[in-house]
């Protein structure tokens, strides 16, 4: 059989997509549809910056199964992945709850136990795969990790520049089967503006072969013409919009609110204190036994979510 | 005034920053330092935060969760995208990396990524971009408590090279980047043997003694001829410190 590099067979995967400009806008479930089991899923934003929550929530309560999952950056979201069940293996350069909680206990039980697979990348390693994979070619060159014992077991190459000689680290492209990416703003087709950092989400939704997108605001055409610098994703990349008001809650969304570290501070106790079967509950509590990612935000008080917001508006300004 | 030792290291990094470099930063002690260097009127100095934000200002008591939340975007100069901070760092663009790690050997190779205890391995899910600072930047700077569990005469696992084996080795391995310049702890402040690249004694603690830095090392340093003695903070440093932290998460 005639080997196809990652990159060329996302291309010719795109090439045989609609392009057209055309609704697609639907409800998550049908979103949902477009993640099959042993799936490589990328996740958007990094750390508590625009995790895609309300969809990730969605993933476990559909009992999505054998997904390696990658994220430039993890934060909770591995953690409740690695419980549920949902991931066999993470790609990743960090994984925490949040800066100040720490590393996950549990998570790295499960690790060392090699339950899950961990393929540990430099931050920079793992962005230059995206870019490769966002650019449709088979590798990046780099000095990074050039000297590291990380990279003893990652499939890197060594070349010496064909020009210079210099000795560089080559870092293969990933082109993910889907990315999961949280917005600010998109219209119906998939123009999606993201404000605030803008993280690596450019490079993650062109380099994955299918994207889903949830926006908190859905806005016209229009809107979307009248600022086009605002555009981050365009639309002939984006396969299903999905609404999602506070779809990155308790992470955040610039713009909108700030993450809820209460939340995310109660998650790291129990944590600490019960372990796997305090998560495993949690994730019951939390998602298995509510009917919708809706009814879940609710559960949050009001007043909390006000804190976040006032707290977004005192430190974004001019938005 | 009394201190922590999270106070003193970040009092004395603060010191070593030179007003005008740009700085790659973490949060915790390395964003609290280059603050408090700000404050005491090093106002030519910026930072880089690898979330994607250019000299942000701290805003207390809104001290950042990640180095991507918008507690590191207030009146930022600009948020790229998390690898273009890393290619101003491979390009060229950045003079200081202030690192930590769990341990550190005589020519500042630095794990962050596991320990061998005991016949297991306990792996830490990541080491971020530790890696990427330690090859790229212009030069760095360790801070870490001086233990000897931390300073070990072979890490478990090179994360991030540092001057390799000594002499040469780091340059002919293909490493750009200046490699480690300090190593500033809670009880005295190292530089590296220009020829060598072994750690060497620059400083001490006043009221520390040789002895007591040495029996908090697994590996014997080299001692520079003429050891300073650093003076501990000032009322001053821990006040400013302080209002940068003042529910103190970072200090405690």
């Amino acid at each position: 059989m005639e080997q196809m590099c990652e990159g060329l067979r996302a291309r010719e995967y795109a090439l045989s997509k609609n392009h057209s400009l055309r609704n697609k806008l639907v409800d998550v479930q049908s979103a949902l549809s477009l993640i099959n089991d042993n799936d490589v899923l990328a996740i958007g934003g990094t750390v508590i910056t625009r995790d895609p929550y309300m969809l990730i929530w969605n993933i476990i309560k559909a009992k999505k199964r054998n997904l390696t999952v990658v994220r430039t950056m993890f934060s909770f979201e591995a953690l409740l992945f690695a419980v549920s069940g949902v991931a066999k293996k993470f790609i990743t350069s960090w994984m925490s709850i949040a800066g100040p909680l720490g590393i996950s206990k549990t998570l790295s039980d499960v690790l060392n136990r090699e339950e899950i697979e961990l393929e540990e990348w430099s931050h920079m390693g793992i962005l230059n795969r995206f870019l490769a994979g966002s650019m449709g070619i088979p590798f990046i060159p780099t000095y990074t990790m050039i000297g590291s014992d990380l990279v003893k077991k990652l499939p890197v190459k060594y070349i010496n520049c064909p020009f210079t000689g210099d000795k560089l680290c080559l870092v293969p492209a990933i082109n993910p089967d889907v990315a999961i990416i949280h917005v600010q703003r998109a219209d119906e087709y998939g123009n999606a503006e993201i404000l605030g950092m803008p993280i690596q989400d450019k490079e993650i939704a062109l380099s994955a072969k299918k994207v889903i997108i949830s926006a908190e605001e859905i806005v016209s055409n229009d809107y979307i013409r009248d600022k086009p610098w605002r555009t981050l994703i365009p639309h002939f990349v984006v396969d299903a919009v999905v609404h999602a008001p506070f779809g990155a809650y308790p992470t955040e969304c610039q713009g909108y609110y700030e993450a809820d570290i209460d939340y995310l501070s109660r998650l790291a106790t129990i944590d600490k204190t019960e372990g796997e079967k305090g998560i495993f509950n949690f994730i019951n509590d939390s998602i298995y036994n509510r009917d919708s990612f809706y009814e879940f935000i609710n559960s949050i008080s009001s007043s909390q979510i006000i804190k976040r917001i006032s707290v977004m508006k005192e430190l974004m300004r001019g938005e | 005034m009394s201190y922590t030792t999270r106070e003193l290291l970040a009092v004395l990094t603060a010191r070593e920053i030179k007003d005008g470099w740009s700085v790659f930063v973490g949060i915790g002690i390395s964003q609290l330092a280059v603050e408090l260097a700000k404050k005491m009127g090093k106002r030519k100095l910026f930072t880089i935060y690898e979330g994607g934000s250019v000299d942000p200002e701290l805003k207390p008591p809104y001290l950042p969760y990640s180095t991507n939340d918008i507690r590191v975007g207030y009146k930022a100069l600009m948020y790229p995208s998390c690898l273009d901070t890393f290619i101003y760092l491979q390009r060229g663009y950045v003079d200081l990396a202030l690192m930590s790690a769990a341990q550190i050997d005589m020519y500042g190779n630095l794990n962050s990524s596991l320990i061998k205890q005991n016949g297991s391995i306990i792996k830490f899910p990541g080491s971020g971009g530790a890696n990427d600072l330690a090859t790229l930047a212009k030069m760095t700077i360790v801070v870490l408590p001086l233990e000897k569990r931390r300073f070990v005469k072979k890490v478990d696992f090179v994360t991030s090279p540092g001057w390799v084996e000594g002499g040469q080795s780091r340059k002919e391995q293909g490493i750009i980047g200046g490699g480690p310049y300090k190593v500033i702890t809670d009880k005295a402040i190292f530089d590296f043997e220009p020829n060598t690249k072994m750690m060497r004694l620059e400083g001490v603690l006043t009221g520390m003694s040789l002895e007591k830095v040495l029996e908090n090392m697994e590996f014997k340093p080299l001692v520079k001829e003429s050891i300073i003695e650093i003076p501990p903070p000032t009322n001053e440093e821990l006040q400013i410190l302080r209002s940068l932290d003042p529910q103190r998460v970072f200090i405690k």
